[in-house]
């Protein structure tokens, strides 16, 4: 394979890095790209979380949840502050049986919301985004983390073959073949997106450095390597008393919190040994009105409601990983700029979809000429990775709304019968571009068209909420901004498979 | 074969060999620099993604893959000479 030339063998490596792991980067900024609204989702996926913000919140009013957790004997418990993206309180727990719990409490009253029976976006495709839901020996992670890695390899050999970077960013030929129309996409999309593209790579494996490069931690650290944490995060722990005593109140804590911080709010309070006499409480600062992802962390006596210890990281290398991490993070309030994230992430997978095809497209003569029986095998792979996860992705969200509360199939529970669903028809999208290849992008781009309606018409129907109304209501945009992208989706997918079938006649005709 | 042989050394060997390199540069900066030393792991590990990916980009473009190889063992020899030497100083 070795090419005489750098710009070749960078070439080299871009086309076959790319065609190899293209899927996988496109399955994961798909995932990422929505997860930039992912408590969006998750209010169309729950309806009974569609709530306002009450002005007037009580910390208190997190009490309930946090009984429920000590009712479940869970040794702690997370309890996620309500905000404006996501207007519940949430709590995360341990049960007797060592799984999780969640479970979503009101705002206002506590009261418990009743099970909405679904991960959502924030359970299912964020954690896709960055683990493929791979869970065993952490997999997921590591592949994840090599697919970041080639990204900025790719972006690395991308720049090096592109001699007339600049010109191309001006060239854009769509009434020409196909094929030039699709490598003109390719580096508009690559250029325009390049810094984007290289930030959220490298921020991306930045924000798990401890778990791919351990070695300089336990090189320093050696047989003490839990001391990282507590040195580097500023952790505090404690054991049990063993004896029972009441949490103080949580508008106290919160008190308390604020007078070492001066100002802020904290995004979660996280309770240790619930009910026990040395219980503690960790809160951490929101990080709404600064990039940082943690920015300061303060740890409170949950019976009396002393300060124990409060930190922020100030050490120039911790202040930049954090940096780092919250770019990648957007936890900060900014609207322009997380819509701007949205549509770079889509820019991303039209980068990686329009590569894909274009390295399909050129070569389809030749692998025909050849008769290469592989070819339609990798052929059907792309369509099922590009078309065929966005259709998984509508499947999942048109299930979410068409199942009844309390659904159950086959010993599955709702939120499971989702998860089967989203990838079951992700395997047929697979086997049906394989069946009627080169077809198969016109009839999955309708299918797209389709389901996207029909999930805006089954949350209508469903909930009540239809477009009219949630525009007009601010605690639903979320909702109404969900369902304008699923109608946007709709047009744009029919136009595609508009364009491409009237292509194919064309080129039919040309070549009749 | 050769495409094989030169995307293990690049993505493996080139892994390997950066986690040499990032140790031994975290435990000079704690022995020598009298940096703290959460914050040379943590700067240590975030400057492995820059090595890595330099390694790896270098796998590719360098036509005499022996030489590679060759780079990167000796680094990495060095670096894990380094390792030893300095745990040694330190114990």
């Amino acid at each position: 394979m070795m090419e005489p030339t750098f710009r070749a063998s960078m070439n080299w490596l871009h086309t076959w890095f790319g065609v190899v792991l293209g899927s996988l980067l496109f399955a994961i900024f798909w995932m990422g790209t929505l997860s930039v609204f992912d408590k969006e989702i998750d209010r169309w996926m729950m309806p009974a979380s569609r709530l306002a913000l009450p002005a007037d919140f009580s910390y208190e009013a997190m009490r309930p949840a946090y009984q429920a957790a000590l009712a479940a004997k869970s040794p702690s418990v997370l309890l996620l502050v309500p905000t404006e993206r996501n207007p519940v309180i949430t709590a995360l727990w341990r049960a007797t049986d060592g799984s999780f719990a969640q479970h979503m409490f009101d705002p206002r009253s506590g009261a418990e919301l009743p099970d909405q029976g679904t991960l959502g976006a924030s359970r299912f495709i964020y954690p896709f985004h960055y683990s493929l839901n791979l869970k065993v020996l952490g997999l997921g992670y590591w592949i994840v983390g090599l697919c970041g890695m080639v990204m900025m390899a790719l972006c690395v050999s991308g720049v090096v073959i592109h001699r007339k970077i600049f010109a191309d960013f001006f060239t854009f030929r769509p009434e020409r073949k196909i094929r030039r129309a699709t490598l003109d996409l390719h580096n508009v999309a690559g250029v325009l997106g390049l810094p984007f593209h290289v930030v959220i790579s490298v921020s991306g494996l930045v924000i798990l450095f401890s778990l791919y490069f351990p070695s300089s931690i336990w090189a320093v650290y050696r047989q003490d390597i839990r001391l990282f944490g507590r040195e580097a995060y500023g952790s505090y722990v404690r054991p049990p008393a063993k004896q029972a005593a009441d949490l103080v109140s949580f508008d106290t804590m919160v008190a308390k919190a604020k007078s070492v911080w001066g100002q802020g709010e904290p995004n979660y309070l996280y309770v240790f040994h619930p009910g026990d006499a040395a219980a503690y409480v960790q809160l951490n600062r929101s990080s709404e009105d600064v990039v940082s992802n943690i920015s300061y962390v303060a740890y409170v006596d949950g019976v009396t409601g002393n300060l124990l210890s409060a930190s922020k990281p100030e050490k120039p290398a911790a202040v930049t990983q954090r940096f780092i991490a919250g770019l990648h993070f957007i936890q900060f309030k900014h609207w322009t700029l997380r819509w701007l994230y949205f549509g770079l992430g889509l820019a991303g997978c039209v980068l990686i979809a329009t590569g894909l095809l274009f390295w399909e497209e050129s070569r389809r003569e030749r692998h025909r000429r050849l008769g290469l029986a592989g070819a339609r095998v990798v052929a059907a792979v792309m369509v099922a990775s590009v078309t065929g996860i966005m259709i998984a992705t509508l499947a999942f969200m048109v299930t979410n709304r068409a199942l009844p509360p309390g659904a159950s199939a086959a010993g599955l529970e709702r939120g499971a019968i989702e998860v089967v669903v989203f990838h079951l028809i992700w395997l047929l999208t697979l086997a049906h571009a394989w069946a009627f290849a080169g077809r198969a992008w016109i009839s999955q781009c309708w299918t797209i068209s389709v389901l996207a309606i029909a999930a805006v018409m089954l949350n209508a129907a469903t909930t009540g909420d239809h477009l009219v109304r949630t525009i007009a209501h601010r605690r639903l945009w979320p909702v109404a901004g969900v369902d304008a992208m699923l109608v946007i989706s709709a047009v744009v997918a029919a136009w595609t498979a508009l364009r491409l079938a009237r292509r194919g006649q064309t080129d039919a005709e040309a070549g009749a | 074969m050769k495409t094989f042989a030169r995307t293990a050394l690049a993505i493996v060997g080139g892994y390997l060999g950066t986690s040499a390199i990032i140790a031994a540069l975290a435990m000079i900066a704690v022995a020598m620099v009298g940096m703290e030393r959460s914050e040379a792991a943590t700067l240590g590990s975030m400057l492995g993604f820059v090595i890595y990916l330099g390694v790896m980009i270098w796998s590719f473009a360098e036509p005499a893959l022996i030489r590679v190889t060759l780079w990167l063992g000796a680094v990495t020899a060095l670096s894990l000479a380094l390792i030893f030497l300095l745990s040694r100083f330190q114990a």
